[in-house]
């Protein structure tokens, strides 16, 4: 008779109310700046009393572990060194950001030397980024790309960010206090687990990027920390998707102020030629038109095997790709779309190559550089 | 919801107080899993308390939360496929089990025992049984959960436990 009946219920966990009473409290706060502009707009005169400062009032479990965070900055002020393994859901030659859910979890080593400026080294099975504290290089082990650009560039996938330990804490203190992640805190015996759980970035309306990166993926980030140390001791990043979350990246090991060989650290292939990406690119024929019109460009000369008219656009493109798609037909040009964080804008196509085989993608194409060139990001 | 007073704030704590179990163990029991029901409840509460008018034109609150929750759940379903059996066992896998605590993993085999005995109901059949001994709510309180009449919540119960018994998952006498 009993049969149907739950020997046990679940019960709301206690972080529950306090996260719907500070949603509540920051959705007021974010329409009581917005009506403050609607206002400015029709009557200046009232916007004196709209002025009324907001207190934020962050949940008990925010505002510890705001108090651990900044315990753990203190701390990491006197790393020298920090070597992190750890493995992602990934592909071996695939951008370090770029998460492939058909991929398998792959070794990555990153190296940081502490210093003024700050050093550091990005490696993993087929790809390396190195940034030497003025340039930043990332090649392809087998050389078949190979690029630089000046200052930090975004070869690292992001992950400059989040393991560079003084700024990745400082980043999640700053989402514990403004925007609507959720923090959980809890302490077993030596350890103490922090959890951020974070919405996905970016426009979706179109779902193409969804989940390609943990910005753009609902995330929940896992760090445990020692307790006495208040350094962190192991990190755990899980996205959702089928239903369920899915870990996507766990740190194996993580040292502190071990000796690191600089020369190690800052090596690179010598005698070959770099691609600047800071080089500044000239192209009238990229330039003032859509991001399908260039598609139809770019293809137009793969089929017509002379790229020489809209060479900008392949820019660091492997040479032997690029001839690979010589005489493809193009079949089709799709409208262009946006999706998620991705600067630029996807053109879906289908080609048939000369071998007489069809393929279909999306081609990236991006022309956020100072003479709004656009140029070929993925997706060939 | 712009210019909530205190008095508002501690009147939306006061419902939260004394709804939240109730509303959260109901998603669990449709989701089965405790981040996503988390996540639904929240949004409910959000969504329920960005219109103040709510407040004070919902005659019942218990339903209304419930009825939300129940339609939630329905369109999470609808987004991310129905929980199938031979996934079933995945369902809160993929976290590590330290992170779950007792009562999180005797839920879960909970919530996959009760889904295992109702599988082979049609979904309107079962949801009444589970309104009923899940969520222990009433004929009347179905009804106005699922919007339909005393009768067919009834009749769907009667048809979902003789199908039990005909398939021997239960067994004794099961009032109405």
């Amino acid at each position: 008779m009993n049969e149907i009946i739950p020997k046990i219920k679940p019960s709301a966990p206690l972080s529950l109310k306090e996260n719907i009473i500070n949603k509540i409290k920051m959705e007021q706060k974010k329409m009581k700046k917005l009506t403050f502009k609607k206002l400015l707009t029709v009557a200046a005169v009232f916007a004196a009393l709209l002025m009324l400062p907001f207190v934020f009032t962050a949940n008990n479990e925010a505002k510890a572990a705001t108090k651990l965070l900044d315990e753990s900055i203190n701390q990491s002020d006197n790393l020298k060194t920090m070597i992190v393994k750890f493995l992602m859901l990934t592909t071996p030659n695939e951008n370090f950001e770029a998460i492939r859910e058909d991929g398998s979890m792959i070794e990555h080593t990153f190296t940081i030397m502490f210093d003024h400026p700050n050093k550091w080294r990005l490696e993993k099975q087929g790809r390396i980024s190195v940034f030497d504290g003025v340039n930043s290089y990332s090649w392809l082990k087998t050389l078949e790309m190979k690029i630089m650009a000046n200052g930090v560039a975004g070869f690292f996938g992001g992950w400059d960010k989040f393991l560079d330990i003084q700024n990745l804490l400082k980043q999640e203190q700053e989402s514990a206090k403004n925007d609507g992640s959720e923090i959980n805190m809890k302490e077993t015996g030596s350890q103490i687990i922090l959890t951020v759980k974070s919405k996905a970035k970016g426009d979706f309306t179109n779902n193409y990027m969804k989940n390609s990166s943990i910005e753009e993926s609902d995330n929940r980030r896992i760090y445990t920390f020692d307790k006495e140390t208040k350094l962190i001791k192991e990190m755990q990043i899980q996205i959702f998707y089928n239903n369920s979350y899915h870990t996507i990246f766990e740190t194996t090991s993580i040292l502190y102020n071990v000796p690191v060989d600089v020369d190690r650290l800052l090596e690179r292939p010598q005698n070959v030629e770099w691609m600047n990406l800071n080089k500044p690119l000239y192209s009238q024929a990229l330039t003032g038109i859509t991001s399908k019109e260039a598609a139809n460009l770019i293809f137009t000369a793969l089929a017509n095997k002379n790229i020489e008219p809209v060479k900008e656009a392949f820019g660091s493109l492997n040479k032997n790709l690029t001839e690979s798609l010589y005489g493809l037909k193009l079949i089709e040009l799709g409208d262009s779309f946006k999706s998620g964080l991705y600067v630029g804008e996807f053109v879906p196509y289908k080609i048939k190559f000369a071998n007489g085989k069809t393929a279909e993608g999306n081609i990236a194409l991006r022309n956020d550089n100072p003479n709004k060139i656009w140029i070929i990001d993925g997706g060939l | 919801m712009l210019g909530l007073t205190k008095n508002k704030i501690n009147e939306l704590e006061s419902i939260i107080e004394e709804y939240q179990d109730q509303l959260f163990s109901f998603a669990f029991f449709r989701v089965g899993s405790y981040d996503i029901a988390q996540d639904i409840v929240q949004d409910v509460f959000l969504k329920f308390f960005q219109n103040k008018r709510t407040l004070v034109s919902v005659k019942n609150i218990k339903t209304y939360l419930l009825k939300s929750i129940a339609n939630a759940c329905i369109d999470y379903k609808r987004k991310y496929g129905k929980i199938k059996m031979d996934n079933i066992e995945s369902v809160g896998n993929d976290i590590a089990d330290d992170e779950k605590n007792d009562e999180e993993k005797m839920c879960i085999a909970e919530f996959m025992r009760i889904e295992d005995l109702l599988s082979e109901l049609p979904d309107e059949q079962a949801e009444v049984i589970k309104l009923k001994f899940v969520d222990e709510l009433n004929f009347v309180e179905s009804a106005g959960i699922l919007n339909i009449s005393v009768n067919t919540v009834k009749s769907r119960y009667r048809y979902g436990i003789s199908k039990l018994k005909e398939t021997h998952k239960i067994k004794g006498t099961y009032y109405e």
